[in-house]
């Protein structure tokens, strides 16, 4: 090969070369930026503590998130557990559980079909719930 | 049908980077966190142990190696439930089991230091002492 040919395919090749780079580069940070965002749609104006009205009958207390595609994210879940007593008399009791504490010890986020869920409610600042969950955090 | 450049060296890498990242953990892999398993919890009350495969664009997931909870008074082991492996039913299932999505209540990750985790382990050290 004369040394006039050999300088426009190397220069081609590193061309190119620099734009495998780039699209291995680009593919790259596109998936650190989907990890990350975990494609969540942010709510505007909505409190931090939400109630999760589920299928089943349980509500569920935490941060919730909203995401593209068939789930939800919930994350720091408290639920409500009633112990009601063996005399009549003495009414159930109630009180509020953080989740992970189970016998599979669950991480902290969890994740919902939005089919089980009934309907979501923003908690106010003030709830005794938030106020009780901020303390337990 | 010809690509133009940009939409083959930039778009195309970065849908498949979001298509990745939408689908695949990187803490799930088995050189980063070693087992990983899964409870999926049914609107019905039931609760599944196992491996996970969602890949999102089915209206099922599909889970394996699944252990269950089953009552075990009528048992001689004084616990009032024993983790079971699924398989060992009277119409003998095999590995797989598909669950429909609108079914499910919720999904967590099971830690591997929690006692589900720890009785799944000392299940298969059984089995694998037996066979």
């Amino acid at each position: 090969m004369r040394r006039a040919d050999a300088a426009p395919l190397a220069e081609g090749l590193g061309w190119r070369a620099a734009r495998v780079g780039i699209a291995i580069a680009v593919l790259v940070l596109a998936f650190v930026f989907a990890r990350w965002w975990d494609f969540a749609i942010p709510r505007v104006g909505a409190q931090h503590y939400q109630a999760v009205f589920l299928e089943n009958g349980q509500t569920w207390f935490g941060h919730y998130r909203d995401r593209i595609g068939p789930y939800a994210a919930m994350d720091t879940v408290f639920y409500v557990q009633t112990k009601s007593s063996q005399d009549p008399d003495v009414p159930a009791t109630s009180q509020l559980i953080k989740r992970g504490s189970e016998l599979h010890a669950p991480d902290p986020q969890v994740l919902i079909p939005k089919t089980a869920i009934r309907f979501i409610e923003d908690l106010r600042d003030d709830s005794p719930i938030a106020t009780y969950m901020d303390a337990q955090r | 049908m010809r690509v133009s450049g940009w939409v083959r060296w930039l778009v195309l890498p970065a849908l498949g980077g979001a298509l990745l990242g939408a689908t695949v953990d990187p803490s799930r892999l088995p050189p980063v966190a070693g087992e990983r398993i899964d409870a999926v919890l049914l609107l019905d009350g039931q609760a599944y142990f196992g491996h996970l495969e969602d890949f999102g664009f089915s209206d099922t997931v599909t889970l394996r190696d699944v252990y269950y909870f089953q009552d075990a008074r009528a048992a001689t082991t004084n616990l009032a439930v024993a983790l079971v492996q699924r398989g060992g039913e009277v119409h003998a299932p095999a590995d797989g089991m598909q669950i429909r999505r609108d079914k499910i209540l919720a999904i967590e990750h099971v830690s591997l230091s929690s006692a589900v985790a720890k009785a799944i382990a000392a299940q298969r050290e059984i089995e694998r002492l037996v066979r």
